[in-house]
């Protein structure tokens, strides 16, 4: 499966490549008042606003140190973005080395020299309404 | 008020039938191919929904003619034979003749001069072709009687000579639309980074700039425009609802009338969709099984025709449905023994926890079964959906009474009148809806008690706050204007660092990923590429604030910062009605407090002062003569106006009212925007 790398807390993350919709660099994100801290901000992404959320948090290891890139993903409530700390990037994921233990993962899978946790985005990003 | 219902769905049906009609003119040219199957099945669709939609709105006549038209296609359903000629002819010139009804169908004219002969042709046709398919030979759709019969001649709006109309309203893909938000919305993003390109080339404003200043307005009207593209008014859909009562009640062998209202509120079109199923089973339901049989209710001293309220207005940033009936109501104690025999633990529960029980899965009191809704898996789904567009339903019912399901739904994109204001150095839009004045800022005119910082607004001394910290920022010793906000009985001040203006925004929700949040209820994106932060104006009116304490003005001190919007308590029970007015009062300008009852109402009038009272009559617990002499009694209130505004209108209910102490008594049936206005007009004046 080909997928898209996010560099999260010095782990790689990755999501089906065929989910994605772009890729924001440095994004100007708008911070909202009383919102939970999975919701690191909103971003405009040509006339649409789209809730970027903290991956970390999300995962259930700590909090993003910083947002370098969002990667927007089309789900079926919406496109709603993941915030990643480094520059994403495309490979073609190996073998399922290990289960996936936290919430909203499928499992560990080589990715060339390294391993990264492969998420379901339909398991880990649930509609605030659901 | 803008047009009247009927009217309203006449324009409605005629914009709806002129793209159908269109499209029937293609399918019945494609008749004349060999194996047209789907041309035919595709004109049965279109013949069978104008005829539906027709007898929907009272077009008996056109309604008949589609019929028959279906009745002329039906031997051709197979497709195992080209139409003749002479059909496609007729077919067609049946279309033209409708198309050319439909001027007058808008304006409300009378059209039966037209399709009165118009139905006897046809129907001639259609017996002479059942006459030749008993005898077996081909069906002869032309024949009969009606050939000689000379076409009709249309009305005067639309001669047969006069040039190809095009239509002032165009079909296109929503996606088309979707694109072009997203194509403009880039625009602006690429117009933010030019301006930030200048900004820095030439070390300045770029706003300084005329022609960057120029093209940075025309984006934004273009932005505004586009997103308005997306939306639809509510009556698109209220046809389908008025239909669905229409057949349930019939299928009943009920009486029910049908009103609506608000059906100029807009929402986005996709929220709409997916609301749509959900409102139709609500309507079902309330006529199914909350509209009693006509026995029982001439039985009860009810009217004989009961009702079906739709009502929808736009308050903020949600759009506010209710659907109300005047039916048996729902049995709390019964839906108890239900949820208990369904294993639900109802031990300690109120009667509004009760009622909610009807909103989980299998509970119904419903005593029979039909094809619409009594098997308990209806309101469980209705709730998910609303839900799912991060709304609520709540439910008001009364034994006997009725009931009313009121659906509040964040309107995904609308046009806000907003107050953009800043705080913590960052701007927020404050919907005008809630904002009740703005003060300069002058320490001199800030009391303290209860430990709290409080304004004069008006005779009501209001807790003021810094809204940056209540946004959950460090305030930084604001010292700007405050901004009052309001919502029902509560009122709250806020301290922001400066006002930037009033102006309409585009307003959004932030998506499926974002919770329903406290203080914020969406946001718009600026011709910059910005976001602004739309703040729900309600939930900062409760947030910080108890009732204002009403008490005398300070004597020596300033002069109290009275407030210029008069403002106008309404009590009605009904909540249509209710809303119905607070809206055309909140439109003239003036500030509206509501009640439910002539109790609510006294109550609401000690902790706030309003300018006038306008009061139904027919209340529960207090009604609008007990009220008005109630207020009579109170010297504090004794010279207070009141408005009485009622459907009893028995020359004894007037002068009931004017002896209890009425300024005036108008009559519902004759209720109008203009009348309200003008009685409100003349007992208090314009709203400022």
């Amino acid at each position: 499966m080909r997928a898209l790398l996010l560099p999260v807390a010095d782990e790689l993350y990755a999501v089906e490549l065929a989910l994605l919709r772009t890729v924001v660099g440095d994004p100007q994100l708008f911070t909202i008042p009383t919102a939970p801290p999975s919701v690191a901000g909103v971003l405009n992404l040509r006339g649409e606003i789209v809730a970027v959320l903290d991956t970390a948090h999300l995962l259930g290891i700590g909090r993003l140190a910083t947002i370098g890139f969002a990667a927007v993903v089309d789900h079926p409530h919406g496109a709603v973005a993941l915030a990643a700390e480094g520059q994403p990037r495309t490979v073609m994921l190996g073998e399922q080395v290990a289960a996936g233990d936290l919430p909203g993962t499928v499992g560990c899978f080589t990715a060339g020299q390294a391993i990264a946790t492969l998420i379901d985005i339909h398991t880990l990003l649930v509609p605030a309404a659901a | 008020m803008s047009a009247p219902p009927h009217e309203r769905f006449l324009k409605l049906f005629a914009d709806e039938a002129e793209a159908r009609l269109r499209r029937l003119g293609d399918h019945i040219l494609a008749l004349e191919s060999a194996g047209s199957a789907d041309a035919v099945a595709a004109l049965l669709r279109d013949a069978h929904s104008l005829k539906g939609a027709a007898a929907v709105v009272g077009l008996t006549d056109v309604s008949t003619v589609a019929h028959r038209m279906e009745d002329l296609l039906e031997p051709y359903r197979t497709g195992a034979a080209a139409c003749p000629p002479a059909l496609v002819d007729r077919l067609l010139d049946v279309a033209d003749v409708l198309q050319s009804l439909l001027p007058a169908i808008r304006r409300g004219e009378d059209t039966t001069p037209w399709t009165r002969p118009l139905c006897d042709r046809l129907g001639a046709a259609v017996d002479a072709e059942a006459g030749h398919g008993e005898a077996g030979g081909a069906p002869d759709p032309v024949g009969g009687p009606a050939q000689p019969s000379p076409p009709p001649q249309p009305p005067v709006a639309a001669p047969v000579a006069a040039p190809v109309a095009v239509s002032d309203m165009i079909e296109l893909p929503a996606a088309r639309v979707d694109d072009l938000v997203r194509s403009v919305g880039e625009s602006a993003a690429a117009s933010m980074r030019l301006g930030r390109l200048l900004g820095e080339r030439t070390d300045g404003d770029p706003e300084r700039i005329t022609e960057f200043r120029d093209l940075s307005r025309s984006l934004r009207h273009l932005h505004e425009q586009t997103v308005r593209a997306r939306m639809v008014p509510i009556g698109s859909i209220t046809g389908r609802l008025h239909r669905a009562v229409r057949d349930t009640a019939r299928d009943g062998g009920k009486a029910v009338r049908w009103e609506a209202s608000g059906e100029d509120t807009e929402l986005d079109r996709t929220v709409l969709g997916q609301l749509a199923d959900s409102l139709l089973h609500l309507v079902r339901n309330a006529v199914d099984h909350g509209i009693e049989p006509s026995a029982d209710r001439i039985r009860q001293g009810k009217p004989e025709q009961a009702s079906v309220r739709f009502h929808a207005r736009q308050t903020g940033s949600d759009v506010l449905i209710s659907v109300t009936d005047d039916g048996r109501g729902i049995d709390a104690h019964r839906l108890r023994d239900e949820a208990a025999r369904h294993g639900i633990d109802v031990g300690g529960m109120g009667e509004d926890q009760l009622l909610g029980l009807v909103f989980a899965n299998g509970v119904s009191t419903a005593e029979t079964l039909s094809q619409t809704s009594g098997r308990g898996v209806g309101l469980d789904v209705v709730r998910a959906n609303v839900e799912r567009l991060r709304g609520r339903i709540e439910l008001a019912s009364a034994p006997g009474t009725g009931t009313e399901f009121r659906i509040t739904i964040p309107v995904t994109a609308a046009i806000l009148p907003c107050l953009v204001v800043r705080a913590g150095g960052q701007r927020y839009a404050l919907p005008m809806a809630s904002v009740v004045t703005t003060q300069a800022a002058n320490p001199a005119e800030t009391i303290r008690a209860q430990g709290r910082e409080l304004v004069w607004v008006g005779r009501a001394a209001v807790p003021v706050a810094s809204l940056t910290a209540t946004l959950g920022h460090t305030a930084d010793g604001e010292d700007g204007p405050v901004v009052v906000v309001a919502h029902a009985d509560r009122m709250a001040a806020y301290r922001v660092d400066d006002v930037v203006g009033q102006r309409d925004v585009m307003a959004t929700g932030l998506g499926a990923f974002v919770p329903k949040l406290a203080l914020v209820s969406g946001g718009a994106v600026e011709a910059d590429g910005s976001i602004l932060l739309v703040l729900d104006g309600a939930a900062l009116a409760t947030t910080v604030s108890r009732p204002p304490a009403t008490m005398p003005s300070p004597v020596a001190g300033p002069a109290p910062a009275a407030s210029p919007v008069r403002s106008v308590l309404v009590a009605d029970d009904s909540l249509p009605v209710r809303e119905l007015q607070r809206s055309i009062l909140e439109h003239a300008g003036y500030r509206v407090f509501v009640a439910d009852d002539g109790a609510a109402a006294l109550a609401s009038l000690a902790s706030n002062p309003v300018d006038l009272v306008l009061t139904d009559v027919d209340m529960p617990r207090l009604n609008g003569f007990e009220l008005t002499r109630a207020i009579r009694a109170q010297p504090q209130l004794a010279n207070l106006p009141v408005l009485i505004l009622s459907s009893k209108n028995a020359p004894e209910d007037h002068q009931e009212g004017m002896d209890a102490g009425a300024d005036g008594y108008l009559v519902k049936d004759a209720f109008g925007e203009a009348t309200l206005l003008a009685a409100v007009h003349r007992l208090i004046g314009q709203a400022a």
